[in-house]
């Protein structure tokens, strides 16, 4: 055991002895002063979006990655050894930097909080290979959330940002293209931006460290093994040790609950992969969800839509598809989708293995079927390429994931529903999903119904017919308000669900609404045809 | 000297084993205490008291141990006696320094303001709203703290308390005199008419809590110094100077703020920053030592005023073609416990009720409800925005009863340019070629009439999505009706070198007003713009600071700054022309002297016929000319008699007009806005475009969120303010898809023309989206003329329950219809059978 870690905090080392393991980096910034202004002031509520730092990681398939992630989420050992960066060093170390010019340029009119959070989310987004159209400029800042944000100067000065990072990318894949070092650009392994965060980015390799085992001042510890019998180990050792994953869930009573023993996933490798089967997708529990969505939720598009209106950016860079599931929250969005793409959870002990199908996972009470000493190992998706459909029977499968919240982004859902039909060539449906969370004290499925709707053709009677039993079935049974709402939504949800998917050949979603008529979501921020953009910067 | 401190066992070696014995005698006098103080010279480790100083000196000292924490034991009944109160167990706990109920402060000192008896800082013997602070816990730390805050016990004798603003209605629980305001003979109107030109009905607007920061306070209380002084945030520090002092007994100029910028405005106002700085300096001033009180969210949620809560009662007598003649409208307000702020919100909500729209016979009442809830508080466009949603309101309604588009009904009903026909019920001139030309620029701009018909087509294709329109003027008097209020300082120093830095009389809030002084003080010297140095307003500088809040702050400030920069130029140019006279230009007018491009005079500079700007500086240094200014304007003429009802309160009005456009998802009563027009006056500068479109925003998107999300928690319930998930600030994911802006020069002289009255003005521009959501239910309803009730805050359970009440509604009508039909059929069928 150590009682000490240490940490790059703006470029230099930042050593920390012996403070306590729920103590958040937030808390130790403002208590550093560090903070704008002072540490008088107590961080911000992560719902109200959160004091973000940026943090340079690997992500999923091994490229260097700068995350926006918010501070006072994170326990203070989970950073050892990692390398952050808060806005206003970055401001300092590089003040030429086209972020930092373009936001100085804009009237935005925010503090310094604000502006950190959108300075570090543009930031982050700079330097996103994949960040390419308009639709996705809202999902990168949905973590900004004020009574009193110029939206329109916002989203002008991100969308003058990534047209430029476009530019440049594109410019530099020209030159690599013919000097052969194109891989390099997608490894995320050659500075195409020439500015000092770009080389320090590219020449990022996490620490080779040993283990983690920290001891604070109190005698609470934090482990973070490297592999998954060590964890194992260790969870063996201390029974009433928690488990943490990113800690966007822990992170919220940070400094008011206190741990013994905290065990983080984040290091171990056997959790940190994503693999693409022939079959399946599987996705290590220790995933961020941003990794998922880049990755699984470009080709399972319900998972990719439900992902993007996960909390918020900052949240999704660090909270992770086991840690999700594992904490079998009433309302978890993701669960019932998971239960509509029938995909499995593994688990796994020290006595040996075992999986699921996603729906047994839970169990009453908002508990799930983990024994002690058991973590979840990963999730498998399955593919329904259409050689696997045909296996199964089925000619097309559609599949939709629909969260109702009060506020788009940064909110608690109110309820979720994930629904999934199997077709035969004929219309027929061979197989039904239908999944509720949010409703009860775990996700329901409404089994009756859906074992009703299994030989009827898919059209508007159809679902007339089974919507009595998806009624009976799902009843509102927790005391979280808006029952009537809910009992409602348990209705108009699959309804809607049909309404986007009436067709039976295809899985291509009926726009509903009409936002794309004012939101273009599919216009590049940067056209390379459309020649001398004058708005760029 | 600290030889004879260390080595005297029998005095007191710091200053916490004073506050113990303090502690003891409950009912010691606070002001002998406090200046007492001065005489002490201690220091927590018994060293040299001038270490401390000089340490002082270096920066303030911020590490855990040197403050004292602060916590509060809330109430968490709204209404209740309290039976019993015991801290003698939560004394004892280790690391507590002290714990204060009302009656170790005694009467006299538990006053917020010595001139409001019914305002105490602490609850007495009975308690007045939820989360009403009873004990004032000091420690060292906050473990210590909360330790002892959950050894505290009081006993509850729980009472009803008065919760809404109908329960008071009915109890006859009002602040003061109903106020009026009176044109015409409404009555006399309402007797000629017949049923069916009379119209009726009520209308309720929520008071949502403000999303907000917790606040904190740091008062740093040397000992050695008479003087206390508050760290705060606050959008009045005035205010909080003027209670701190009232509360200590001590002369307001012994009162040293440091008023922190704040984050988002609104976010803390102004009693309740009061009552927070008097608390901590409570402790600070019992433990002798410097305190720091931090909220936690739940606290703040539950100690900060939310906006006023309104019930609307409304009588019109109309002609058919929608015009109203007359108008009997009753205001009530929730004023919460006591009315800090609220006299002015209700005065504004009557002066804003005719909103832009001429009625000949007009009665407006208005009532301050009393409840057991926090004091309401003093946010942008309050009353504003309660006054003219009322009439927005009518308006709206009536346009679906007559079943007459509404823009018809707005537009036969607006100001006209007529003698009797163009001021308000109160008597102020209203420009209402100003109304009409924002109006149509709106329908114009936004193309409002190609629109509703496209709106309509593609309704007639969605069952289950629908959209509306709505364009709804805007009307907003410039300027606080407390006349005393609308003045600004500032102060601006030329430095030796030519540089030149301004205190605003203004708390920062981020808004872009540094921005904007910075523009107008760089244009007025000609210098460029990095020379200028824009700091938050400082008490010590500009004391009489204009609160943040006010519909005119920046421009009054703006005003002020110029004023300043008017006097230095007049003191500068008599330099210039003695400093030109010595190079040989004998012949030179004192008004002819410019200051542009860097330089001062009358031409170029290689003829000697100017100087550069430092050289002058330079010149007037020597000459020993004043350079530090403090600009002070106050808006000329504005009385407001409240008992009377009339007056002319506002320097002016600011005009604007907005279109929404928006989307109802009928499976989930999601709302998407989806385009948002503004139009709205700006300042008169050309080049503020910008910070003006900001300030546009920002006040539009509180309006927003005001009718669309954010949640209106109960106020007898201090769990229902926990601040998780089921926050309603709209976030960037809700904004409006497409935002269109245009900006106006306002009409008129430019000279009387106020500043830039965009800070606040818009949020009442957020009604549109409220019209919106009514024109795309109405589709719903295949526009029948049926009664929309959509609440406020329009969330999405609320607007499917809406979307259900008027298919019932719809579903009644038809019932009646075929049983009117059936009934009429029986005769003529039965008819040979009889």
């Amino acid at each position: 055991m150590q009682s000490w870690f240490t940490f790059e905090l703006n470029g230099a080392e930042c050593r920390v002895d012996g403070v306590a393991t729920n103590k958040t980096l937030a808390q130790f910034l403002a208590d550093r002063g560090t903070w704008p202004e002072g540490p008088c002031f107590a961080p911000t509520d992560s719902w109200a979006g959160g004091d973000l730092v940026l943090l340079a990681t690997i992500d999923a398939v091994g490229r260097p990655k700068y995350r926006a992630v918010d501070a006072t989420l994170l326990f203070l050992p989970m950073m050892a050894g990692q390398d952050i960066w808060t806005w206003e060093a970055f401001c300092l170390m590089d003040p030429g930097h086209t972020v930092v010019r373009a936001m100085r340029a804009a009237s935005l009119e925010c503090g310094p909080r604000a502006e950190a959070r959108l300075g570090l989310l543009l930031v982050e987004g700079y330097y996103r290979q994949d960040l390419r159209w308009m639709g996705q400029l809202r999902e990168q800042l949905d973590g900004i959330v004020t009574r009193t944000a110029n939206w329109r100067a916002i989203e002008r000065v991100a969308r003058q940002i990534f047209a430029k990072a476009e530019r440049m990318r594109h410019e530099a894949e020209q030159i690599a293209q013919a000097s052969g070092v194109g891989k390099l650009i997608q490894q995320g392994r050659l500075d195409v931006f020439d500015d000092i965060f770009s080389r320090h980015l590219v020449a990022y390799y996490p620490e080779d460290d040993e283990d983690l085992s920290y001891v604070d001042e109190s005698k609470r510890r934090f482990y973070r093994p490297k592999t998954l019998v060590e964890l194992l180990q260790l969870k063996n050792q201390y029974p009433d040790a928690e488990v943490i994953a990113g800690g966007t869930g822990m992170g919220q009573t940070a400094g008011k609950s206190e741990w013994e023993t905290l065990i983080s996933t984040e290091d171990v490798e056997e959790l940190r992969v994503i693999r693409k089967e022939p079959n399946h997708w599987e996705i290590g529990a220790a995933v961020t969800l941003t990794s998922v969505g880049e990755t699984v939720g470009r080709d399972v598009g319900p998972l990719g839509k439900l992902l993007s209106r996960f909390a918020s950016r900052a949240v999704r860079n660090r909270a992770t598809l086991g840690g999700n599931l594992a904490i079998a929250a009433t309302y978890g969005q993701i669960a019932p989708l998971l239960i509509a793409l029938d995909a499995r959870v593994h688990l796994t002990s020290l006595e040996g293995e075992r999986d699921a199908p996603m729906a047994m996972f839970f169990d009453r009470g908002g508990k799930s079927i983990l024994r002690p000493g058991e973590v979840i190992r990963s999730i498998s998706v399955p593919r329904f390429t259409e050689s696997i459909l045909e296996k199964r029977g089925s000619q097309s499968r559609l599949c939709d994931a629909y969260m109702v919240t009060l506020r788009r982004s940064l909110c608690e859902p109110l309820m979720t529903g994930a629904f999934a039909v199997e077709l035969a060539a004929d219309g027929t449906v061979k197989k039904a999903w239908i999944a509720y969370s949010g409703v009860s004290d775990r996700p329901l499925r409404a089994r009756k119904a859906e074992k009703e709707l299994v030989g009827r053709k898919w059209n508007e009677k159809a679902i007339m017919q089974v919507l009595p039993s998806v009624n009976q079935e799902i009843k509102i049974e927790d005391d979280r308000g808006n029952d009537d709402y809910r009992r409602q939504l348990v209705i108009t949800l699959f309804q809607k669900f049909y309404f986007q998917h009436p067709k039976v050949a295809d899985d291509v979603a009926v726009e509903l609404g009409a936002a794309s008529e004012f939101a273009h979501p599919e216009q590049p921020f940067f056209d390379a045809l459309a020649l001398g953009d004058k708005s760029v910067l | 000297m600290s030889d004879d401190l260390k080595n005297n066992d029998s005095a007191p070696t710091s200053p916490f084993e004073v506050a113990e014995s303090d502690k003891v005698s409950a009912d010691s006098d606070f002001t002998e205490m406090a200046s007492a103080a001065g005489l002490r010279i201690e220091s927590p480790d018994g060293s040299d008291p001038f270490e401390l100083d000089d340490q002082a000196a270096l920066g303030p000292v911020r590490t855990e141990g040197d403050d004292l924490t602060v916590m509060l034991l809330l109430s968490p009944h709204p209404a209740a006696t309290i039976v019993r109160k015991a801290g003698a167990e939560a004394r004892e706990v280790e690391g507590v320094e002290a714990v204060l109920f009302s009656e170790d402060l005694g009467k006299d000192l538990n006053r917020l303001m010595p001139w409001r008896p019914d305002d105490p800082i602490l609850a007495e013997d009975e308690v007045l709203y939820c989360g009403q602070p009873i004990a004032i816990i000091v420690g060292k730390t906050t473990a210590a703290c909360r330790e002892a805050r959950d050894k505290i016990e009081v006993d509850y004798h729980n009472a009803p308390g008065i919760l809404s603003i109908d329960h008071a209605m009915a109890m006859q629980s009002f602040h003061g005199p109903p106020r009026e305001v009176t044109r015409g003979d409404s009555n006399a109107v309402f007797a000629k008419s017949t049923p069916d030109t009379v119209f009726e009905g009520t209308f309720a607007i929520s008071g949502q809590l403000p999303g907000v920061r917790p606040p904190g306070v740091r008062i740093n209380f040397r000992p050695g110094e008479r003087a206390i002084n508050v760290e705060v945030r606050t959008e009045s520090p005035a205010r909080v100077r003027a209670a701190v002092a009232a509360a200590f007994k001590l002369p307001e100029s012994e009162v040293t703020i440091v008023a922190l910028p704040l984050e988002n405005s609104g976010t803390v106002s102004e009693m309740e920053a009061a009552l927070i700085a008097v608390l901590a300096a409570t402790a600070a001033m019992r433990c002798r030592w410097s305190v720091r009180l931090r909220l936690d969210a739940k606290e703040t949620a539950l100690l900060l005023g939310r906006r006023h809560a309104a019930n609307a009662s409304f009588k019109i007598a109309h002609d058919a073609k929608g015009r109203i003649l007359a108008a009997d409208l009753r205001i009530a307000l929730d004023a919460g416990y006591t009315v800090s702020d609220s006299e002015t919100v209700l005065d504004r909500a009557i002066l804003h009720s005719d909103s832009a729209y001429f009625i000949p016979d007009f009665t407006v009442k208005g009532q301050l409800c009393k409840t057991s809830s926090v004091t309401s508080a003093n946010l942008p466009a309050e009353g504003v925005a309660q006054g003219t949603w009322v009439m927005e309101e009518i308006v709206s309604r009536l346009a679906i009863r007559l079943r007459i588009p509404v823009e018809k009904i707005r537009e036969a009903n607006f100001y006209r340019d007529k003698a009797g026909q163009n001021s308000t019920h109160y008597g102020q001139p209203v420009n209402s070629g100003a109304i009409n030309r924002v109006w149509t620029q709106a329908r114009r701009r936004s193309g409002y009439d190609e629109r509703s018909k496209a709106i309509a087509k593609w309704n007639r294709k969605n069952a289950s999505f629908k959209r509306g329109i709505g364009l709804v003027p805007m009307k907003v008097g410039i300027g606080d009706p407390r006349s005393e209020r609308n003045e600004g300082t500032a102060q601006v120093q030329i430095m030796n070198d030519g540089s030149i830095r301004v205190h605003p009389g203004v708390v920062d809030v981020f808004d872009g007003l540094n921005t904007q002084i910075q523009h107008d003080v760089a244009v007025s010297f000609g210098i460029p713009i990095g020379q200028i140095s824009v700091f938050t307003g400082n008490p010590e500088t500009t004391p009489h600071m204009t609160a943040r809040l006010g519909v005119d702050t920046t421009g009054l400030v703006l005003k002020a700054v110029a004023d300043a920069c008017k006097t230095i130029q007049e003191r500068l140019r008599t330099v210039a022309l003695q400093m030109l006279a010595a190079r040989g230009n004998m012949e030179i007018e004192l008004e002819a002297i410019r200051f542009g491009g860097g330089h001062v005079g009358i031409g170029e500079v290689s003829a000697g016929r100017s100087l550069t700007f430092t050289e002058l500086i330079d010149g007037a240094f020597r000459r020993r000319v004043n350079l530090t200014q403090i600009g002070f304007f106050r808006a000329p003429n504005l009385w407001w008699d409240r008992e009377v009802g009339a007056g002319w309160p506002f320097s002016g009005y600011a005009y604007g007009a907005a279109v929404v456009e928006v989307q109802i998802d009928a499976f989930t009563g999601e709302i998407d806005v989806m385009r948002v027009d503004l139009v709205h006056e700006g300042s008169p500068a050309p080049d503020q475009a910008d910070r003006d479109e900001a300030q546009f925003m920002r006040a539009f998107a509180q309006g927003q969120g005001w009718l669309l999300s954010e949640p209106n928690r109960a106020s007898d319930d201090p769990d229902s303010f926990l601040t998780t998930g089921d926050e309603g600030i709209p976030g960037l994911s809700d904004a409006p898809i497409q935002i269109e802006i245009d900006r106006l020069r306002p009409m008129g002289e430019l000279s009387a023309v106020p500043g830039a009255p965009c800070s606040e003005a818009p949020v009442v521009l957020a009604m549109a989206v409220r019209e919106a959501i009514r024109d795309a239910i109405s589709a719903f309803s295949g526009r029948k003329s049926v009664n929309i009730d959509i609440s406020i805050p329009a969330s999405p359970p609320e607007i499917l329950m809406t979307l259900r009440d008027v298919s019932r509604q719809i579903s009644e009508m038809e019932k009646a219809r075929r049983y009117e039909a059936e009934a009429n059929a029986v005769p003529n069928t039965r008819a040979p059978q009889t």
